[in-house]
């Protein structure tokens, strides 16, 4: 598997805060990818940068092969984007806001056509074609953006905290829609700060922390590099490994353990579902 | 008496809160503040001065009668909504152990010093009126009292019926609200036309107000009865708040998303745009955004004249222009001042831009993600916003201008160039103001600043057309004269606009979310 994200070395502060310090990370084709950490980790920055509505201070990045800082738009249209707090134009309808998305992304309108269709159709939406999105309920709004970020099919698609709002059901057809993506080589970036979500749906997880990596890799991997137990779950892996780079870093103990842990364990490993 | 205290200090500290947080709303309240004052010092003496020269104003009875009633019906109007609470309150008090009594003494406290800060000039005019014509000390405590008693009972009555609306559920308060409300203003039609009910004949507590004021101001001593009569109103009143303050209005408030009438967050702002929403679709839904576009910048263009027709923009602009075409033809100009009324036009030109700006931001910005995400140059987008709100701020004061010239048969060449270039320029200028604020990452700054950014830009940029303009009224310019001279005004508007626009898509490239 080919790598279709690779962040190196990201920085980025706001003010007086350092969001990212030396971000690194790498998602390959064909698999769910989990951002997990806790709130202020640096989660939703790193998202907004690869989607390139933040500029980095200082790193490089790499998507589909393409540099953002060389082509500045091009890069953009192989990612598919859902936000965390997601605002929409309440003013369209469901139906005018997909075309909206499917026109800005220059897609040719009988597959915009075809594509509204089939998404309005898995997600349920059918019957709210005609309907404002002012007037639709959190968990059809989260669905609408997600047909939205689909509709010139991407090769990224990138979730903010994709399930929160939606009900059992929908996240039934969401995790449906990701199988069959990735086995259709194409890539789910998620984040969350839920473990069981990640652990449930995602194929590798990366555990950020005060905006480093702390560790990438599959639920064993991650167990083996945490020294948790074999049954452990990525909760207890997670507070584990949170817990001992806070703790080193204050003692300036953990940059090898650190570095060993971001750069260690790659490779792509069946869901355990 | 401790609660009540803390209880006065919050709220009091959550209004001024949230007025402290929007400078927009203090600058309103000082140019309320310092605009009401000079005129009411003005009303102030002249009613010294007719008083002095005197005149019996006791004839005024009946128009401040009416003046007072109004203020009431206009307070009592709300309660057909019910009780209403702010939600803060529903959450942080109505689920604490304290009364729904203590509840409305703290409220009815903080209300009356929220609106201390609106009666203050009423409060500085009485106080010179007072001492220049050094009324007895009976009278000014009779005018105070009065003034006090009267406010008590309308919070009270106000109060009351609201509770009673929310408690009762049915028609028979709105019964009686309805029947209170006819009352309080039929009299008022004596002031337009002969009728046999006049406000100084009706027992009413606006009546007796009046009569003290009117009477204390002349030096006189109100009668007993004109006393006693406020006073049983505000006992009568007080009797009814306190039984309903005994009712559990914590169960039947409805709930209002604001912490204050001052708060402008965007949460609020959401709020009002969404209700706007809801109201103009209903008419909006003709132009509907489908995949008919030729290109992807008209397709951007219908996208964004969709948003100003389905948000409300559109009916502002044309009541606007409406209000200003009902104004001009009531006042029937003449040749002298009908140019003053196209140089107003041309100033609206770019008050219409401004507008347009403001919505724009409070419509759209959280929605920028989805152009900024997708691929597409953020400069398209702007550029299609830009054309937009030209074609609109050219287009309906245009058609105004021309309906204007026709009506007062004057030459429309001039109006349109002045329209024309104010709308180019005025469209520009704020929106390359509003992106420049948006790409420095000072997505806070109130609209209204960005405003008075965009109309200094716009006013410095436009200073060459209204020069042109000055000239041909001025200098009496034929007709091809002012045909040939528009040519370099319009031109210089087209390159300012070139400018701008190149300087709005530079701008674009630093926006981040």
């Amino acid at each position: 598997m080919s790598e279709i994200l690779q962040l190196t070395d990201v920085w980025k502060a706001y003010d007086e805060v350092q969001a990212l310090s030396g971000l690194d990370l790498e998602a390959k084709r064909g698999e769910i990818f989990g951002l997990v950490g806790p709130n202020g980790a640096g989660k939703t920055t790193c998202i907004k940068i690869i989607v390139g509505l933040l500029k980095m201070d200082k790193g490089a990045i790499n998507v589909n092969g393409l540099d953002p800082t060389q082509s500045l738009y091009e890069y953009k249209r192989s990612i598919g984007y859902v936000p965390e707090s997601v605002s929409l134009p309440d003013y369209l309808t469901v139906e005018e806001l997909l075309i909206y998305s499917g026109k800005i992304r220059s897609i040719p309108n009988e597959l915009i056509r075809q594509r509204i269709d089939t998404y309005l159709r898995i997600f349920d939406l059918e019957e709210k074609r005609k309907s404002l999105v002012l007037l639709l309920s959190r968990g059809m709004r989260q669905k609408v953006t997600m047909a939205s970020a689909l509709i010139h099919d991407p090769d990224l698609l990138i979730l903010d905290e994709p399930l929160i709002g939606i009900d059992p059901a929908g996240q039934h057809t969401i995790k449906e829609l990701f199988n069959a993506r990735i086995k259709e080589n194409k890539t789910i970036f998620l984040s969350t700060h839920m473990l069981d979500t990640a652990e449930r749906m995602c194929n590798r997880v990366a555990i950020i922390h005060k905006g480093r990596n702390v560790a990438t890799g599959d639920l064993s991997q991650l167990r083996s590099l945490s020294e948790t137990e074999e049954n452990a779950t990525l909760e207890e892996v997670f507070l584990k490994l949170t817990e001992e780079t806070g703790t080193a870093s204050s003692s300036e103990k953990s940059e090898e353990q650190t570095k060993k842990a971001r750069h260690g364990i790659f490779g792509a490993f069946r869901r355990t579902e | 008496m401790s609660v009540v205290r803390d209880l006065y200090m919050f709220k009091v500290k959550v209004f001024l809160g949230a007025l402290k947080s929007s400078r927009a709303s203090l600058l309103l309240i000082a140019v309320y503040v310092l605009g009401m004052l000079p005129s009411g010092i003005g009303v102030s003496l002249s009613v010294i001065n007719v008083v002095k020269g005197g005149v019996d104003i006791t004839a005024f009875l009946n128009p401040i009668a009416a003046l007072l009633s109004s203020v009431v019906a206009l307070l009592l109007l709300s309660a057909y909504r019910g009780y209403v609470a702010y939600e803060y309150e529903q959450t942080l008090l109505f689920t604490s152990p304290i009364t729904p009594r203590t509840y409305l003494i703290v409220s009815l406290l903080a209300d009356l010093t929220a609106l201390s800060v609106f009666l203050l000039p009423l409060g500085v005019c009485l106080c010179i009126t007072i001492v220049s014509l050094q009324l007895s000390v009976l009278s000014t405590i009779l005018i105070v009292a009065g003034f006090v008693l009267f406010l008590f009972f309308v919070y009270f009555t106000k109060t009351s019926l609201s509770i009673l609306e929310s408690y009762r559920q049915d028609a028979l308060v709105r019964i009686v609200l309805t029947i209170i409300l006819a009352s309080l203003m039929l009299p008022a039609v004596s002031l337009v036309i002969p009728f046999p009910l006049k406000y100084s004949e009706l027992p009413y507590p606006s009546t007796f107000l009046a009569e003290i004021i009117l009477n204390s101001l002349c030096g006189r001593i109100s009668n007993v009865g004109t006393v006693l009569g406020i006073l049983s109103y505000f006992l009568v009143s007080s009797l009814i708040f306190l039984f309903c303050s005994n009712l559990n209005l914590y169960q039947l408030a409805k709930p209002v998303p604001f912490v204050s009438p001052f708060d402008t967050s965007m949460r609020v702002q959401t709020i009002k745009t969404g209700k706007n929403i809801q109201f103009f679709s209903r008419f909006g839904f003709q132009t509907s955004l489908n995949l008919d576009s030729k290109s992807l910048q008209s397709f951007l263009m219908k996208k964004e004249f969709v948003r100003i027709v389905r948000d409300g923009s559109l009916f502002m602009v044309f009541m606007f222009y409406a209000v200003l075409m009902v104004i001009n033809i009531a006042s029937r100009p003449n040749e002298t001042t009908f140019p003053m009324w196209m140089f107003l036009l041309a100033f609206y030109s770019f008050i219409v831009p401004a507008m347009l700006t403001s919505n724009w931001r409070m419509v759209e910005l959280d929605n920028l993600w989805m152009p900024i995400t997708s691929g597409l140059s953020f400069g398209v987008v702007a550029k299609a916003i830009l054309y937009d709100f030209t074609l609109l701020a050219f287009a309906v004061p245009a058609v105004t201008s021309v309906l204007l010239t026709f009506i007062n048969h004057a030459d429309p060449i001039v109006p349109i160039v002045l329209v024309a270039s104010a709308s180019i320029i005025g469209s520009s200028a704020n929106l390359y103001t509003m992106m420049s604020f948006l790409s420095r990452k000072r997505r806070a700054t109130p609209a209204l600043m960005i405003n008075y950014a965009a109309m200094f830009l716009s006013g410095l940029l436009i200073a060459p057309t209204y020069i042109y303009a000055i000239l041909t009224f001025f200098l009496g310019f034929d007709i091809v004269t002012k045909l040939v001279s528009a040519v370099p005004v319009l031109i210089y508007s087209a390159i300012v606009f070139r400018i701008l626009s190149k300087q709005i898509e530079k701008e674009t490239l630093n926006l981040e979310m």
